[in-house]
Parts: structure tokens; C-alpha cells; sequence
């Protein structure tokens, strides 16, 4: 490995050089899991207790306190209600979480820039594979409350990866700039925790996109949380076949955005110990 | 023409080396420009504005203050050679390791290397505070592109070289410097890298593990490792390194035999710590790829022959001396005899309280003896412009065979244990003398006899 050889820049070397460190990807990540409940009595645990916690809190505020109703089906309970709200707090969580912590990856992680070759590129990675595992912890506890409901399991809970990737690959593609963007412009983080927020109302998350009037529908669709949640309701909750034509256009703008992200990246690159 | 000719013949020269993978690390007319923002909104114009307004071909304004940390360096490092340098702080002698590390990148110019670089730059970069010792290993073994196994074979060498007991699986917060430091120099050099960058962290180690990183390293480099070593520590340098740089304010001052680039540094460290208004100036011999002291010349009644001369022109010597106990002029004596350094110095001002001092130095420039008369706590009396003054060293000189060397020193109002107010003049290297064993002595290894009284008991 000669670092003084120029950053490739094509989506394939970004593949191939993560595949090489996967070891080291596995190794952040455990770290990044394991470290933040570190210290606290309970350790793990939280990362169980926090999305239980979240959903009871969920079905009680809008069940019972703003009586909310998900479609115009009579017959459906104030449980069903909470968990197809938490299907969209998922997805919408999985996102944030990333996204949030993009701009601060490469700013606070100096020593990796300056004083050892590191393979920054897989910063973004390793938050993203941390996320995803609260994701699963989450749908784990989702899925044990809708077996408790119900009493079955939708079997198209087998798609749910394939809803998801398309997701992962355009969460890269963003948090690639912003983790690159955050170094030279430190200001980036404090909008986009504010348009974290507004998003979760932006998505169809506490409702469902048909609840929306016609006209507004193609501006959601713009909404890159619109497709995936939609889907990951279909999959989890109601039991359909995933939308694979959509998710497939989807999967073209995402790896779109993840080309562009990633040269972005290493044309960057350069820069950031100048400025750090 | 002849110059012409040289270059094109250089060119060729170096073209053949790199084909023949001779050369470890290739530094071409390297410069280093940071950009310097009053204000961080600068920054961000300096990053969009310039594009646009060249689009448009409006002349575009520099939003910052440039500062070049470096300046056209070139530096050929060859395979299995050790490569020291030296520099006062903020001379960018860690702007070029990070350069040479791939870390940073040059402004202008071409950094090459040939195989795997193994940087020991700071203490505890590259280590991640909340994980264990041992996963900072494995984490640093994955950065240098080795896989589980690999690491897994080497752990057992670096636990019990970095010799740090159960702290090993205690997050690394907890460490002490010199701990962190162990762990750092045993993952650093367990994998066999090609070449070794050292950057001043030795000196948090224990004297101890000091010398054991010193054993580490001439194993290393009997194994035809690379070496490059930034240090303070001038007989280190001098005693690792086949070649020294000196860096100053971003520029190559001078290169090649360590002992006379050290000296040069050590004159400008002289000159940062010197406290008077008068300005020291270093200068040194034109064959500075020698080690010989050139030849006398004596112009004025001066004595000019040094290797290296650090001065503000307050003193002067004027002659030295080799004497033996019957005050015969000597060139080389037997060990244990005794010797009579003696050499008298001009004042070009009065000297309020003058010490005068002497150091002795073998064959690469190490620092064997110093002394002077204000160390040695000797009466001071001050000594108007215009005097001389003779001074008498006398000793036995009971040093193993070979060659030495004398520097002589005038300073001015000794504080603390051996620090001057003013430094009037340093020469090293102004004679040198060569040592025969003494006749009828029995063998001894290292640098002086310190004749032990000895004696045996067979036990029951």
C-alpha cells in the first residue's frame, strides 16, 4: 500500500476497500456499540430497554391520548396503531442517527487524519453498521410485540434487508459528504440536526401516505424516508410483496449519490489535515 | 556546461537507483504552504469564491496569510540507511515525517517511499483511549494491512516486549505516558517494516526501555530496515543515524555526517539560549562530509581549526595545546598518563564572571567528559576587554585506544548546574588526539578503565 499513490474514486475501489478491512469495520463497530453504554450499570441492556421504552411511549401519547387512527379500518386496535407508527421511527431512526453523526466523524477523529494512514473512508461505515444494529435491536422488539398482538409473524419480514439496502447505500452516499463538508465547514452539523427533526414529520411516519391529500404525494416521494417506510410497513406489518420496481430506481439514485459522495470524499481528502 | 552535464548525470543516476529499488525514501523539492485564516468565514470564501471569480476572470483576492513550513527540502534516503534529523521546535521537522508518513500532503513537490512505513510519530496517535491495549494492537496490526492470524502470532512478541503485565486489557486512559509509549514502539516495530519513522517519542520511555528500543533498533537496522529518527538527543543521532539532516525555519542548512550536523544544531540551539545582545554566529569548515578537522590556518594569531564554531565574537582562542606531564607538545599518548589540555583565549570585552570549558569526544562525536571551571565550582574572577587567559586541564587520560577529539568553550555568568547567561564561543573539534593502550594494563571493554579493586571467594 503506497499512501502517497492518488485516491481512487470509482464506487468499485470504495467495494473492494471496504472488503479489505472488514475485519477492522467489525472491530470500530463492536467499539462503537459496546462504548457508548459504557460505564452505565446496565450496559447493553439500554440498547433494548430504549426502543421497549420508546414504543410504549408511542402507543400511549397517540392511542390513548390523541386517540389517533391509522386508516379508516374500524376494527383496529390502539396496539396496531403503535406499531405501525414505530415501523416509521425505525427507518426514520436509522437515518438520523447517521446522518447526525456524519459531520463529526472525520472533525473528531483528528489523530487518524494527521498522525496514522488510516482508512478514513470507513468512517461512515462504521456509524452506519452501529446503526443498524440498534435498527435490528429495534425491529426485534417490534416483532415481539406484533407476535404478542396478533399471535403471527408476517413472513415477508424475510424482504426486510432488501428495503433496507437500498437505504444503507444512499445514507452512505450523505454521510460521505457531510463527515467530508463538517471538516471544512463546521456549522454543517447544527441545520441538519434541525432537518433530522423536521423529517419525521416530513415522512409518513405517524401517518400513512395515502392519508395525504393527491397533490402533495409526489413532493413526499421526494423524501428519501418516503419509499423505505412505506415499504418497510408493507413487509413488516402488512404482509405484501416489496415494491421492487420502486425500490429499484430507488437503488440507481442511491448508488448515484454514493458515487458522488465518495468522490467527493477523496477529492477532499487531501485538505483535511490542513485544516484540522 | 560541466554543470549541465553533472545535473543530467545526477538525473540518470538517481532514474537508475529507483529502478534498481535503492532508494527507501525520495523527498523531491518538497514545500509546504499553510494557509493561515483570521477568521473561520474566510475559510469558507477561500474554498468557493476563487473558482467562481476565475470562471468569470475576475482576479480572485487570497483570503489568508500564507506560511511555508517548508521550502524546497530534498532528501534521498537509501535502502537499509539510518537518516537523522535535527532541528529547533517549529523548524517543520514534523511537517516533513508527516509528509514522508503520507498523512499530509506537499504543496508542491514529490514524495516517493518503497515499501511498508511503520510511523511512530506522537505518543498515542493512532491509539483510541476506551479500547484495551490489546485492542489497540490488533487495530493498529489491521491499519498496517495484517489479518487476525497474522496479528494473533505476533501479540505474544508485543505483550512481552511492551512488558506492561495485566494493564494490557485495561483501557488505554489509564495508561501512563510510558506505558502507552511501550505499546506504541512494540506494535510499531513487530511487524518488520521496511522503514521506521521515529519522531522524539523515545524520550517518555524509562531509561530502561530506552535502551531497549536502542537494542530494538540496531536489530532493526542490522536487518536492513530503514530508519529515519527525529531527536533531540544529539549522541542518539550520532549514534544511530549513517546521515543527518538539519532543518531550520523550513529549510535543508545542512546534511550528511551526523556529527557535523549536530554540531551545527547544537550551535543553534546555543544561539535560541544565549541571553545577550550580542548575536552568535555559527560557521563550519567547507569539507563538512569529513570528520577531519581541516587544516590549521593561523591568520591574525587566531586559532581557526574547528569542525564547527558557534561564536559572538567576544572571545577568541588563540592556542591549543596537547601536553604531556613534562609539558611536551603530544599527538598521541599511552592510556592512563596523564595530559595537559591547554589553550589560551583572547577577551574582546570584560567578562564579568568567565567560564572556561573543555569537553572530550570520541571518534563519532560523543559526548565523553564535560567540564568547566564555573561546573567545577572554581573561584570566578572577571577579566577585562583586551586580556588573555590561559587554562590547564590536566587529567589522566585513562580513555580505551583510539581517536579523541577537544572542544573548547567560553561562556559568560554560569547559572543553575551548568547554564550560561552568554555564550561567547564553542569550537569542537579544534585538536584531536590518539589514545594507544597502556602498556602492561590487562583488557577492558567500554570507554574508560575504571579500575575496580576485585576480588573472588569460592563459596562451600
Amino acid at each position: 500500500m503506497n499512501p502517497h499513490a492518488p485516491h481512487p474514486v470509482s464506487l468499485y475501489s470504495l467495494a473492494i476497500n471496504l472488503w479489505r478491512r472488514r475485519s477492522l469495520i467489525l472491530l470500530l463497530t463492536k467499539r462503537d456499540v459496546i462504548g457508548r453504554y459504557k460505564g452505565s450499570v446496565m450496559g447493553m441492556m439500554w440498547s433494548i430497554f430504549n426502543p421497549i421504552f420508546l414504543l410504549l411511549i408511542y402507543t400511549f401519547v397517540f392511542s390513548v391520548v390523541f386517540k389517533a387512527r391509522w386508516g379508516n379500518d374500524l376494527n383496529e386496535s390502539k396496539s396496531q396503531f403503535a406499531t405501525l407508527l414505530f415501523v416509521g421511527i425505525i427507518v426514520h431512526g436509522f437515518f438520523a442517527e447517521t446522518i447526525n453523526r456524519a459531520p463529526w466523524l472525520v472533525l473528531g477523529n483528528v489523530s487518524y487524519v494527521k498522525k496514522i494512514i488510516f482508512p478514513l473512508e470507513i468512517l461512515p461505515v462504521v456509524t452506519i453498521g452501529a446503526a443498524l444494529f440498534h435498527t435490528f435491536v429495534s425491529v426485534v422488539v417490534l416483532e415481539v410485540a406484533f407476535i404478542l398482538l396478533n399471535g403471527y409473524i408476517q413472513w415477508t419480514i424475510i424482504f426486510l434487508p432488501f428495503v433496507m439496502l437500498p437505504l444503507i447505500v444512499l445514507t452512505l452516499g450523505i454521510a460521505l459528504v457531510l463527515s467530508s463538508l463538517g471538516v471544512f465547514i463546521r456549522d454543517v452539523s447544527q441545520p441538519i440536526s434541525v432537518i433530522m427533526s423536521a423529517l419525521l414529520f416530513a415522512s409518513p411516519v405517524f401517518y400513512p401516505l395515502s392519508a395525504l391529500p393527491e397533490y402533495l404525494r409526489p413532493w413526499l416521494i421526494l423524501n428519501p424516508l418516503t419509499l423505505i417506510i412505506e415499504q418497510a410497513r408493507a413487509v413488516l406489518i402488512f404482509g405484501q410483496l416489496p415494491d421492487w420496481i420502486g425500490l429499484t430506481k430507488y437503488s440507481l439514485v442511491g448508488l448515484m449519490i454514493a458515487s458522488v459522495g465518495f468522490a467527493w470524499f477523496q477529492k477532499t481528502r487531501k485538505g483535511f489535515a490542513n485544516v484540522l | 556546461m560541466h554543470l549541465l552535464a553533472s545535473r543530467g548525470f545526477k538525473r540518470l543516476e538517481r532514474a537508475l537507483l529507483m529502478f534498481f529499488d535503492d532508494i527507501a525514501i525520495s523527498v523531491e523539492g518538497v514545500s509546504k504552504r499553510y494557509e493561515i485564516y483570521s477568521e473561520t468565514r474566510d475559510q469558507l470564501k477561500q474554498l468557493i469564491l476563487p473558482k467562481f471569480q476565475r470562471s468569470f476572470g475576475i482576479q480572485s483576492k487570497q483570503y489568508f496569510r500564507e506560511f511555508w513550513a517548508l521550502q524546497d527540502i530534498n532528501l534521498q534516503v537509501y535502502k537499509g540507511e539510518s537518516y537523522g534529523i535535527v532541528g529547533l521546535n517549529g523548524s517543520g521537522k514534523s511537517t516533513l515525517l508527516q509528509i514522508i508518513t503520507g498523512t499530509m500532503f506537499p504543496t508542491i513537490g514529490k514524495v516517493t517511499t518503497q515499501g511498508r512505513i511503520a510511523p511512530l510519530l506522537e505518543l498515542g496517535s493512532g491509539f483510541n483511549l476506551n479500547f484495551t491495549g490489546r485492542e489497540n494492537v490488533y487495530m493498529n496490526g489491521e491499519l498496517l494491512g495484517f489479518n487476525r492470524d497474522q496479528i494473533d502470532s505476533k501479540f505474544e512478541a508485543i505483550q512481552s516486549f511492551a512488558d506492561i503485565g495485566d494493564h494490557i486489557d485495561q483501557p488505554l486512559m489509564t495508561y501512563s505516558s510510558g506505558m502507552q509509549m511501550r505499546v506504541a514502539f512494540a506494535v510499531a516495530t513487530a511487524f518488520d517494516p521496511d522503514i521506521l519513522i521515529i519522531d522524539e517519542a523515545l524520550a517518555v520511555g524509562d531509561a530502561y526501555f530506552q535502551q531497549k528500543c536502542f537494542h530494538r533498533i540496531e536489530r532493526f537496522k542490522d536487518d536492513g530496515g530503514t530508519l529515519l529518527f527525529v531527536s533531540h538527543d544529539a549522541n542518539a543521532v550520532k549514534h544511530l543515524c549513517d546521515k543527518a539532516v538539519l532543518i531550520s525555519q523550513g529549510k535543508v542548512l545542512c546534511h550528511g555526517d551526523p556529527r557535523t550536523v549536530v554540531d551545527l544544531y547544537q550551535g543553534l540551539v546555543a544561539q535560541k539560549t544565549d541571553l545577550s545582545d550580542r548575536s552568535l554566529v555559527v560557521s563550519q569548515n567547507q569539507n563538512i562530509q569529513s570528520s577531519e578537522p581541516a587544516y590549521p590556518r593561523k591568520d591574525k594569531g587566531t586559532w581557526t581549526r574547528a569542525t564547527t564554531i558557534t561564536t559572538n565574537s567576544t572571545a577568541e582562542l588563540i592556542d591549543f595545546k596537547l601536553l604531556d606531564a613534562t609539558d611536551k607538545e603530544v599527538a598521541h599518548i599511552a592510556s592512563e598518563t596523564d595530559l595537559i589540555v591547554q589553550y589560551r583565549i583572547r577577551m574582546h570585552k570584560d567578562f564579568e564572571r568567565p567560564a572556561f570549558g573543555l569537553i572530550v569526544r570520541d571518534r563519532i562525536g560523543r559526548s565523553i567528559f564535560e567540564t568547566s571551571t564555573y561546573a567545577m565550582r572554581m573561584k570566578e574572577e572577571p577579566v577585562a576587554m583586551g586580556k588573555e587567559v590561559l587554562i590547564r586541564f590536566q587529567f589522566n587520560f585513562n580513555l580505551r585506544a583510539g581517536q579523541y577529539s577537544f572542544s573548547v568553550g567560553v561562556a559568560n555568568r554560569g547559572f543553575s548546574r551548568s547554564e550560561f547567561e552568554e555564550y561567547s564561543l564553542l569550537m569542537h573539534d579544534v585538536e584531536q588526539i590518539q589514545v594507544s593502550d597502556a602498556a602492561g594494563t590487562e583488557y577492558y571493554g567500554g570507554i574508560f578503565n575504571m579500575k575496580p579493586q576485585v576480588s573472588t571467594y569460592v563459596l562451600a
